[in-house]
């Protein structure tokens, strides 16, 4: 192989193995631009490398895509998914100076300042010098004869209490602004005051841009709906008087908006009288309009004024959104979650179902709902109470940590939710046979085990031993695990476990880890670790304070691993605090400094072994969960009351 | 093999929906790896489409329009995973992408299952440490520079050993089908 054939080849692999670099890149699209015969030879190796790929991954990516396709027909899942992007909003530094900085601070203040009067008025009649004020103050008070009053009249408060609250809020940032604009005349100024007063300025014009936002939102409740005649604005319309209660107003009349969407991901549409079209990140909803999501990763987020927010997971419709008198979501099927600000006791927010209706006082709230009568619609309650009422009458109370299903054929009642509800990943080894372990968190993509030779494993009633050396691993990267982490700084890692020895042969054995190899992980839990103490649990966490296999580590003292089933916590708080807990007690601690910045995305997730093959761990799993967060002293205690018998 | 149409309005159970990933998926996976921004979000997209086909199911005609619509399907993810990577300024614009992107049509013939038959009896007859190579790489999905650390080579020296061992089986499916289609 010539010297140029060598280095293309190398760059081929490179680019199939995905890092090649920007260099790269550009050398091997040199190469290929300036030759045919070598254009086709790297499509030929693209194809080729795909077919061998296939020859060693195409089970598990047949299992794979299977299992997904039936979860998602079971239970479509609500991600965690990324916000929909925003516009910038600033224009570059390059661009300011803090002359005009200060200045178009004082422009921007008095312009919103004068807006917001001159489009919401007074809250008595206007002056007869201010006409147009007087006509938009006019327009707001029509639209809310002519649709919902209650809801249009609760709009018009909220822009009301917005405006009053603007002056004050402009009074405290211009103040600010003088206090910022430079020292007092004369005075000299220390160089370090001046370059903490700009990025104070920078903050104060973070500020004084948020309040821009809240009054705009608090200017712009109204829209034409669809179907009126293009051109015409709201502001000229004439609106004839509103019958008394119309279901849904006729075309030539505005609407006030109740909510707006925050986040989208993959498909959502708005479903009217019209018919449906494509929603984008911060369209206005309407009362009346219905929301549908598509399958796969889709989801929505909107948000109410009062900073209610309803998350709609994948395949969810939402047949109708009402806010009169309180908030009603009309849930046909699919997956909600809701975090319910407080709301008037005279007017609980409501969630209907096909098979029963909740009644909201404040909470944050799961809803399933299955078009299977005998499943029904499932409530988990995580936080405050809610009263569950099913299509018999019967009602239930379901409290923080609890959770109910109305359904046909069943009793309502609240059960308390299991343990682990909220981890990002879940294993209960329950399967009983088979090769794959379920990842039965309900979070995100689930991300199941393989279990590489069934021969070394046996399957128990309520667990899975591994008698002789194998790895149990994730088929793909555990990108929900890393991503979440990474985000949160946090994690915490639960196992439920009964170790088959005292110390694993060639000691170091791996319990659970993300990594590739026994030099690159994200983190660990083992037994025994090679500089520990013996008859011990270790973990290892990476972050940037550390290596890159998470040390120093974390050990439990010695003789804390025993042959009992036992429970084992390690949590990180985003302070860097990190404990470790045997059987619900702390048994170590330590400060892991720094961030998971350094955690790499491509890692999957191992049980029983390390990638490479040589930390072999034999021994009982009964469940393992992956948390975001780190859980409490008292939570740790609460699992392991808890259980898993 | 075909999978056979199930009645209207009837789910598809595990086994058909089995069936019918395994017809296509290799030309899928085969196409999504010639478009997508990046060879490791691949069979993510691959995936997703599969996902997308099942939900729309009903509408299809699964003898004649699955594998157009699949291949649509992927055109269509991977353009939105291209805009994806370059709003987050994950890719910044990439030209070698765009021109694969144009180079990009259907893929060879590769994914036939004569030529995946050949694959697994010359697979065989590789020696062992070849064997060992591929299976690090594709089974364990690890880069050249992991594999290097494990087998105490180079990582450059493994991309070579891939580039030879994968001629080597190319030579060998060339034979097995009789000079065609490899």
């Amino acid at each position: 192989m010539s010297h140029s054939h060598r280095r293309i080849a190398d760059l081929v692999e490179k680019y199939l193995e995905g890092s090649l670099d920007p260099r790269g890149r550009l050398e091997l699209l040199g190469c290929l631009k300036g030759d045919a015969d070598l254009r086709r030879a790297f499509l030929e190796q693209l194809d080729f490398s795909n077919l061998v790929s296939e020859l060693y991954r195409a089970d598990d990516f047949t299992m794979n895509t299977v299992e997904r396709i039936l979860w998602t027909r079971r239970f479509p899942q609500v991600p965690g998914g990324k916000p929909a992007p925003r516009q910038p909003r600033r224009r570059p530094a390059s661009e300011r100076t803090s002359f005009w900085r200060g200045w178009a601070l004082l422009a921007a203040a008095l312009l919103v300042a004068v807006a917001v009067v001159v489009v919401l008025g007074p809250p008595e009649s206007g002056p007869a010098g201010r006409p147009r004020a007087s006509e938009a103050r006019k327009r707001i008070v029509r639209e809310s004869e002519a649709g919902s009053q209650e809801e249009r009249g609760r709009a018009l408060v909220e822009a009301e209490e917005k405006r009053r609250n603007a002056p004050a809020e402009l009074r405290d940032t211009r103040a600010e602004r003088q206090d910022l604009a430079g020292p007092k005349a004369g005075a000299a100024e220390d160089p370090r005051a001046k370059e903490n007063r700009g990025k104070d300025l920078d903050a104060h014009k973070g500020d004084q841009e948020r309040i821009e936002e809240q009054l705009r939102q608090a200017t712009r409740p109204v829209r034409k709906v669809e179907g009126s005649a293009p051109g015409a604005t709201a502001r000229e319309e004439k609106t004839p008087p509103a019958p008394a209660a119309p279901a849904a107003p006729s075309p030539g009349t505005t609407q006030a908006s109740v909510a707006r969407v925050e986040e989208i991901e993959g498909e959502v549409f708005r479903v009217t009288k019209e018919g449906r079209s494509a929603l984008g990140a911060g369209a206005d909803l309407f009362a009346a309009d219905g929301l549908e999501t598509g399958g796969g990763a889709s989801r929505l987020m909107l948000c109410f004024a009062d900073r209610t927010r309803v998350e709609l997971g994948p395949e969810t419709a939402l047949s109708e959104l009402r806010v009169d008198p309180g908030k009603r979501l009309d849930v046909a099927r699919g997956r909600v979650r809701a975090l319910v600000a407080k709301q008037p006791k005279d007017r609980p927010m409501q969630i209907a179902t096909p098979h029963s209706q909740a009644r909201v006082l404040g909470t944050t709230l799961r809803i399933i709902v299955n078009p299977d009568p005998a499943k029904g619609t499932r409530l988990d309650v995580d936080e405050g109470k809610v009263e569950l009422k099913d299509l018999a009458g019967r009602t239930v109370q379901v409290e923080s940590g609890h959770y109910a299903v109305a359904a046909a054929g069943m009793d309502l009642v609240a059960k308390p939710l299991a343990f682990w509800e909220g981890a990002l990943a879940v294993y209960l080894f329950n399967e009983g046979r088979g090769t794959r372990i379920h990842d039965v968190s309900r979070k995100g993509s689930p991300l199941d085990l393989k279990i590489e030779q069934e021969s070394c494993v046996r399957w128990l009633p309520k667990g899975l031993a591994i008698v002789s050396p194998t790895l149990v691993a994730s088929v793909n990267p555990a990108r929900k695990i890393v991503d979440a982490c990474k985000s949160s700084n946090e994690l915490t890692l639960e196992a439920w476990l009964r170790p088959a020895t005292r110390t694993p042969a060639g000691k170091d054995g791996r319990i659970a880890v993300l990594s590739v190899d026994t030099d690159n992980q994200n983190f660990l839990l083992g037994q025994d670790g090679n500089d520990g103490p013996p008859n011990s649990y270790v973990v290892r966490f990476r972050s940037t304070a550390t290596d890159a296999v998470g040390k120093p580590q974390l050990d439990s003292p010695g003789g804390t691993a025993a042959l009992r089933l036992t429970q084992v916590v390690y949590s990180r708080a985003r302070s860097g605090a990190a404990v470790l807990y045997v059987d619900g007690a702390e048994v170590a601690g330590a400060t892991a400094a720094g961030n998971l910045s350094v955690w790499n995305d491509g890692y999957r997730l191992g049980l029983g072994n390390e990638f490479s093959c040589d930390r072999p761990w034999l021994g009982e799993y009964r469940l393992m969960a992956f948390y975001s967060r780190a859980l409490s002293a008292e939570e740790v205690r609460e699992h392991y009351r808890a259980g898993v018998e | 093999m075909k999978a056979t149409m199930r009645p209207p309005g009837a789910p598809a159970r595990r086994e058909t929906i089995e069936l019918l990933v395994k017809e296509h998926e290799a030309y899928v996976r085969s196409l999504a790896l010639r478009l997508s921004p990046d060879p490791a979000e691949a069979d993510d997209i691959a995936q997703e489409a599969f996902l997308i086909a099942f939900r729309k199911l009903d509408m299809l005609d699964v003898r004649r329009d699955l594998r157009p619509w699949l291949a649509a399907t992927v055109r269509n993810l991977s353009h939105r995973a291209w805009e994806e990577a370059l709003r987050n300024q994950r890719l910044k614009r990439d030209a070698l992408a765009e021109y694969l992107e144009i180079l990009a049509e259907e893929p060879s013939g590769l994914y036939a299952e004569p030529a995946k038959a050949a694959l697994r009896n010359c697979l065989m007859k590789l020696p062992e440490r070849s064997r060992t190579l591929l299976n690090l790489r594709y089974n364990m999905n690890l880069t050249s520079e992991a594999i290097a650390g494990q087998i105490t080579t180079s990582a450059e020296a493994v991309r070579m050993a891939l580039v030879r061992t994968r001629e080597l089986l190319r030579a060998c499916i060339g034979r097995a089908l009789g000079g065609a289609g490899a």
